[in-house]
């Protein structure tokens, strides 16, 4: 804007030459130019139909000047006024040719600031119209020469229109300035062009800049309101309807306008139309007019056009009367007008008279401008003021009674500009400022004006709008509730990997991925687990050492360990052996013997009644020969194990055992040799097996020792002794009491050896509970019961040592290095002293013990047979027993030996005895006397065994010397035995009998020792073996007889 | 200047928003690489930090703000996008940010209440 105003300035001030100038010359010069600025008005771009009418008026004016002059002085005065305006217009319009183009340049630049591009867009269409407008207007020129030929003689008629018409446009043109003046009042800030206003170019720059101001708010209003074309379009149009015409349509726009800028003037408009009553009564007229003129104007338009016409014709009727002088003053004023105005610069009056000499101007200009809105604008204040100027004029001009009328219309014009200044502050204390304000006020308007317009119309929109918005936000934000929303995803499209962009581009085409190598075993493998440990392992059950299991790594460890052991092994292997080749060599021989047994069976089943079949054990051993068999005896425990005891041989022989007594283990289904072999130095009385299981033999010898063999004992720690082919372990005893044990052991031969509390079977268990259960669970912890001939009763403890030791023992002499079991000298009894009972009865003598028998069911009783016929009865602990004595039915002691004497194997307490005198009896140990006695059943021979059948308790053998056995059966016959045979051939020297009680099987059988040493086994007829019923009632019986 | 004073006060104001977008995606990438795995990441913090930017404003708007990440790796990229609404209150501002490996390119509509 500033820029702007400077070169305004500066325009302004070479404005102000020229103008001077031109101003001087114009009058002279008048006619001359009155051509030329005709010329120009047409050229300028003037509608046709104004142009045509302005034209008109103008060539009368020039064509007929000088009579028109006589004739109305006024038109000529007018037409001088306007001539003078022309001239100074058309210097003005020349500089102003160049200045415009600065000017519009600039404007042009302003626009663009506020417009951009829109700015030449119109700019084109603006002069592409102004082109078109000129060459229009060179064609309508010469039309109008021909139309102003006609004019001529129409002349008188229209004559006075046309005065109607140019007094109305005077009117207007008073009314815009006064109207500019208000307008400038409204100004608040003075310019620095505000002193230039004062000289003599004044004028033209306050038009220029009005010019410009308007025809920037021209630009802004069509710019606003319609595109470029259009706007020309029909302001050609309306130029075409007439000057009257179009001041109303412009007045409508004006209106229209101004309802939007600026409130004042819409109210003084209003105001008007409000206190319009007056005007009334030009109503038809109007009417009249309006159909005349308004072709398709808008009903709005019309109406304000009605208005101010109507107005304005008030006022032309008003002042028709003094019309004439009136403005033929007011021309000569406004000739005179700017000279004047320089004189009275404070002058208010003489400043709207100026301006409104400067419409004039400016009208043509804008015609040339194409700024004829602006025109408009300034007839609306002209419509307003109008009655002011002609007032003014009328004062000075016309009759009193017209000033009074005036007068009294500028007061009613007052009266309502005091309204409106009175609705309106700010312009109210600016009306009231001194006139010098007013002119500084005024002389800034225009450049006020272009903000103004261009600014105002913007910034009231926008404070209505952001006020609006402002209320309406606080409004509704009161209500609502703004909220983040959750951000989301719109798309998320991950690049793509090369390799993915390389196989969809190599996937459109026909081909396939593939591949090949050659060396396929060369692909490598890779495999993630570990290796695995591997390692020898070895075992072995049943473990031969303490080492079950063992590696590779062990063995190297210990490579002596093992040699040891493989030593200690051989001996634990030949130990395994030999058990395991015993097993086998029983099995085989069994079936041996049985293949011979059947081929001897029918031998000799004749010679042998009772016999069932035989088998003979092999007694032809090199140390065997020539000795006879004194004893044998079957283990209670192990049936099927026999003892047998071969005395020294009278005979000298190669081997040097003939002197030592032999004691040969058998296993009666191993006939073929003897399982063990024991030596002793001296002879054999007696000898028993352990109870249970058969694994110690002991024996009492004539020298008085007990002697005692631990059969477990390993045969490499025996002398071994080869005869012919085969080697023979000979055994010497493990313990011997020999002079060991001098002092607590026997002095004299010992007769029995008896194992004590051995329970034989379970009936006797359940009878008696014995020490011997516990014992036998223990294994060895048993006692022995050894008697002499003196009647001494020694027990011994046998005591198993922990570990045997190869070195011997200083403690245990009698002990044999490496034996492991011993005996303890538990406590000694004297059975057969010189009691006082024998002595009572007459006994001649001490009695001699022969036979030690204990109570099966109870091992503290025990049974001495004597050689006084008697047995006797006592007990270990000293306690006495009822019936001490078992005597045959004669009475009195006879020098009878006891040679046997046997209890009952099936438990019940019956004892066979038989004596050397051939009697045999049959007692319970409940009585001294027996339950029966037998005493020819031998016929006088000696009774050498008494042997119970194991299976059948009432089936007794009886072996007399004379080489005879009787087999008695009790339930068949209780007087004689029921068989009897007789072997002569070789005769029997000792039997023993063998089969198991609890059995009961065939296997029940007698073994016969021959005087030539042979050993054979029968086997019992089935008679004699399958139990009855009968044989214990038969006892039973028995013993009810004898009680 | 007046009316300038108004619209900064109510209205929407390109340069303003511009700037407070484009400090928030400085701030938010600066100098980082494109990573894949960052970009959902950044976007989000773009996004949540522009509009509570914008909201410190005061201005009476509701705001609708898109982010657009993009590799620079010569591939192209078109949206465009249309709205129903007060020319005379209401705007819309795109910034588009780039440093040598990405493009940022943030949308933000201003809608008066």
């Amino acid at each position: 804007m500033k820029k702007l105003t400077k070169e305004d300035t500066w325009k302004t001030d070479e404005l102000k030459k020229h103008m001077r100038g031109y101003e001087e010359d114009s009058i002279k010069r008048g006619e001359k130019m009155r051509r030329s600025e005709d010329e120009r008005r047409h050229r300028s771009g003037a509608s046709v139909d104004r142009r045509h009418r302005d034209r008109d008026g103008e060539e009368r004016r020039d064509g007929e000047r000088l009579k028109e002059r006589e004739q109305k002085e006024r038109t000529k005065h007018r037409e001088l006024e306007r001539d003078k305006d022309l001239d100074r217009r058309r210097e003005d319009s020349r500089e102003k040719m160049d200045e415009r183009n600065e000017r519009e340049r600039e404007r042009r630049n302003d626009r663009e600031k506020d417009r951009g591009l829109d700015t030449d867009r119109y700019r084109d269409g603006e002069r592409g119209s102004k082109d078109r407008r000129y060459d229009r207007a060179e064609k309508e020129n010469r039309e109008k020469e021909r139309e102003r030929e006609r004019y001529k003689e129409t002349m008188s008629e229209r004559e006075k229109e046309k005065e109607r018409e140019r007094r109305r446009a005077e009117k207007e043109r008073d009314r815009r300035s006064d109207r500019d003046r208000r307008k400038d009042e409204d100004r608040d800030i003075a310019r620095d062009v505000a002193k230039m206003r004062l000289q003599d170019g004044e004028v033209e720059t306050e038009r220029d800049r009005r010019e410009r101001h308007r025809s920037r708010g021209y630009v802004k209003e069509t710019e606003h309101h319609r595109e470029g074309k259009d706007k020309n379009r029909e302001r050609d149009r309306k130029e075409r309807h007439g000057d009257r015409e179009q001041s109303g349509y412009r007045e409508g726009r004006e209106h229209r306008r101004e309802k939007e800028e600026e409130e004042r003037r819409r109210r003084d408009r209003d105001l008007r139309v409000r206190g319009g009553g007056e005007m009334r009564d030009s109503e038809r007229e109007r009417r009249h007019r309006e159909q005349k003129g308004s072709e398709g104007r808008i009903h709005g338009d019309r109406d304000r056009d009605q208005e101010r016409e109507r107005k304005e014709r008030d006022r032309h009727r008003e002042k028709r009367h003094g019309e004439e002088s009136d403005r033929t003053k007011r021309e000569i004023q406004n000739t005179a007008s700017s000279h004047k105005h320089r004189d009275h610069r404070g002058d208010k009056e003489v400043e709207n008279e100026e301006k409104t000499s400067g419409e004039d101007h400016e009208e043509v200009d804008y015609e040339e401008d194409f700024e004829d809105y602006e025109e408009d604008f300034e007839d609306v204040d002209e419509d307003e003021h109008g009655s002011e100027e002609e007032k003014e004029e009328a004062d000075k001009d016309l009759s009193p009674e017209k000033r009074e009328e005036i007068r009294a219309i500028q007061r009613a014009m007052d009266e309502e500009n005091e309204r409106v200044g009175s609705s309106q502050s700010r312009p109210m204390t600016q009306e009231s400022l001194p006139p010098r304000t007013d002119t500084q006020t005024r002389q800034s308007r225009p450049q006020r004006g272009v903000i103004d317009f261009v600014s105002a119309k913007r910034r009231e929109v926008n404070q209505k709008v952001s006020s609006r918005q402002k209320k309406r936000s606080a409004e509704l934000l009161r209500m609502i509730d703004l909220d983040f929303s959750i951000t989301f995803s719109l798309l998320d499209l991950p690049p793509v990997n090369e390799y993915d962009m390389y196989i969809k581009s190599f996937g459109t085409t026909n081909t396939r991925q593939a591949y090949v190598q050659c060396n396929e075993d060369n692909t490598d493998r890779e495999v993630q687990t570990e290796e695995t440990d591997m390692s020898d392992k070895w075992t072995q059950h049943p473990a031969e050492t303490s080492v079950s299991c063992g590696g590779p790594d062990q063995s190297q460890n210990a490579v002596g360990d093992t040699a040891l052991r493989t030593n200690f092994d051989s001996r634990r292997l030949v130990s395994f052996l030999r058990s395991a080749t015993q097993v086998m060599s029983v099995l085989l021989e069994e079936d041996r013997a049985e293949k011979h047994a059947l081929t001897r069976l029918k031998s000799q089943s004749d010679s042998l009644s009772f016999s069932d079949g035989c088998l003979q054990l092999n007694t032809r051993l090199p140390f065997l020969h020539g000795r006879q068999v004194s004893h044998l005896q079957f283990s209670d425990a192990q049936r099927q194990t026999l003892l047998s005891v071969h005395a020294p041989s009278s005979m000298s022989s190669a081997i040097r055992l003939d002197t030592q007594s032999i004691i040969c283990v058998w296993n009666i289904w191993e006939p073929s040799r003897p399982q063990k072999i024991l030596v002793y130095e001296s002879e054999v009385c007696c000898c028993c097996f352990s109870p249970g299981k058969a694994m110690l033999v002991f024996a009492g010898t004539s020298v008085g020792s007990v002697a005692l063999w631990d059969l477990r004992e390993p045969s490499s720690s025996h002398y071994s002794l080869t005869i012919g082919e085969s080697d023979w372990t000979l055994r010497y005893p493990t313990f011997s009491t020999d002079a060991v044990l001098s002092g607590s052991g026997h002095l004299s031969a010992v007769q029995s050896v008896e194992p004590v509390s051995v329970p034989v079977s379970e009936g006797l268990r359940t009878e008696l509970p014995l020490l011997g259960n516990q014992e036998e669970s223990l294994g060895l912890s048993f006692q022995l019961a050894s008697l002499d001939e003196k009647g001494v009763l020694n027990l011994w403890v046998v005591v198993e040592l922990p570990k045997s030791s190869d070195a011997g023992s200083q403690t245990d002499l009698g002990l044999r290095p490496g034996g492991k079991v011993k005996l303890l000298h538990s406590s000694s009894l004297q059975t057969c002293d010189s009691g006082s009972s024998p002595h009572d009865l007459g006994h001649p003598g001490p009695l001699q013990a022969l036979l030690l028998k204990f109570l099966p069911s109870d091992s503290s009783h025990y049974f001495i047979g004597t050689n006084m016929g008697v047995v006797n009865h006592g007990t270990r602990h000293g306690l006495k027993a009822p019936p001490k004595f078992y005597c045959p039915l004669v009475a009195g002691f006879r020098p009878v030996q006891v040679s046997s004497l046997e209890f009952c194997p099936s438990g019940q307490p019956h004892f066979l005895v038989g004596c050397d005198d051939g009697s045999v009896r049959l007692h319970s140990v409940q009585s001294e006397q027996p339950l029966l006695e037998w005493t020819g059943s031998t016929a006088g021979e000696e009774v050498v065994s008494v042997q119970w059948a194991l299976t059948r308790p009432a089936v007794f053998c009886v072996l007399d010397a004379a080489s005879c056995l009787h087999i008695w059966d009790l339930v068949e016959d209780d007087q004689r035995p029921v068989l009897t045979e007789r072997i002569d051939v070789d005769r029997v020297t000792t039997m023993a009998v063998f089969g198991d009680p609890a059995k009961q099987n065939t296997y029940s059988g007698i073994a016969l020792a021959k005087h030539s040493g042979r050993i054979e086994i029968h086997y019992l007829r089935k008679r004699f073996t399958v139990p009855t019923p009968a044989d214990s009632e038969k006892l039973d019986s028995l013993i009810q007889d004898a009680f | 200047m007046d009316d300038a004073a108004t619209t900064e006060e109510t209205g929407f104001v390109v340069d303003d928003i511009t700037t407070v977008v484009k400090e928030v995606v400085e701030t938010t990438m600066g100098n980082s690489t494109y990573q894949q795995s960052r970009v959902n990441q950044w976007t989000s913090s773009v996004v949540e930090s522009s509009l509570s930017q914008l909201t410190k404003l005061g201005k009476s708007f509701k705001y609708i703000v898109t982010c657009i990440i993009l590799q620079k790796n010569g591939a192209g990229l078109h949206t465009a996008s249309s709205c129903f609404w007060d020319n005379s209150t209401d705007g819309s501002c795109t910034v588009r940010w780039e440093n040598k490996t990405m493009y940022c390119i943030v949308s933000v509509y201003g809608l008066a209440v």
